[in-house]
């Protein structure tokens, strides 16, 4: 412990040196991390957001279509069909899912609700297990019950 | 409000709790409509309270995704001209979605 007292001065000198944008450290930092769910949550509910954006311009194609002829409705519906358009589908139904389901997070966490550690950790696996399998009982209602049988 | 930043929160949260039930009818709605022709989607668009979520889905979503879009690139984009240019790209891109979803919902309505 001596010797730390006698390093504090040319450690207070060092601080003052640090340049931001050159020798400054920055946050987050990108080397040192430890996964936790509600940080994995926290950026996925990034990515799905930009996802969603991206999936807003299909949404629009379709009421679009609708509205400019019938042979553009059925090219734009056509293509969702098809397994390429319906893989596309999936992915924005699973980002609309788990970015809506950790959103109702959020605002819970807002309102004060579940901001513990384990309780913010149980409902950030629920979100990512909840996401998939309504993803599915989604799908699963569009081949079974959907308009199309 | 007391700040922008202050009034951007208060809007993404309110749009998002509107967001929770439009996304599920808009879920609901899409699996009815699910094989349907060009006259039959025209019949659902226009009906009246099909409309107005699908409106409400239109304004309130392209509000939100700007708002959001905004913050991330506040956050990685530090270059004032990059950051600035991809600010107008994003209001655009939610504008042109905005215009082009309630447009089309508004043509239906008078097609259909
Ligand atoms: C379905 C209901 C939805 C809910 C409950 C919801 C909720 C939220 C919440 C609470 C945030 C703030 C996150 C934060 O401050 O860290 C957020 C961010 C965001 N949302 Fe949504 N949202 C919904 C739908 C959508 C849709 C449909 C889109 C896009 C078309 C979207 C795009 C975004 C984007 C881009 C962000 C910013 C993400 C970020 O800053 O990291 N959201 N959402």
């Amino acid at each position: 412990m001596s010797d730390t007292a006698a390093r504090a001065p040319e450690d207070a000198v060092r601080q003052v040196s640090f340049i931001p944008g050159q020798n400054a450290p920055m946050s987050p930092h990108l080397q040192v991390w430890k996964f936790t769910v509600t940080m994995a949550a926290s950026i996925t509910q990034r990515i799905t957001g930009g996802a969603n954006a991206a999936g807003m311009a299909l949404l629009v194609l379709w009421v679009a279509s609708a509205a400019i002829s019938e042979s553009f409705y059925d090219a734009v519906t056509g293509f969702l069909g098809s397994w390429f358009g319906l893989v596309i589908l999936a992915g924005f139904t699973l980002s609309v899912m788990f970015h809506m389901l950790n959103g109702l997070r959020y605002l819970g966490f807002d309102a004060g609700k579940g901001i513990s550690r384990a309780a913010s950790s149980n409902s950030g696996w629920a979100v990512f297990l909840l996401a998939p399998v309504l993803t599915a009982i989604i799908f699963f209602a569009g081949f079974t019950l959907g308009g199309a049988n | 409000m007391a700040s922008s930043a202050t009034k951007h929160f208060a809007r993404q949260r309110m749009t998002a709790m509107i967001q929770v039930p439009l996304t599920i009818f808009l879920v609901i709605f899409a699996i009815t409509m699910i094989g349907s022709t060009r006259e039959e989607a025209l019949a659902a668009f226009s009906t009246w309270w099909i409309a107005a979520l699908l409106v409400a889905w239109f304004i309130s979503v392209p509000l939100h995704m700007s708002i959001g879009i905004g913050d991330i690139i506040d956050d990685y984009l530090h270059k004032k001209g990059t950051r600035s240019l991809t600010h107008t790209l994003n209001s655009v891109y939610a504008l042109l979605i905005g215009i082009l979803g309630v447009g089309s919902v508004i043509a239906i309505t008078l097609i259909a």
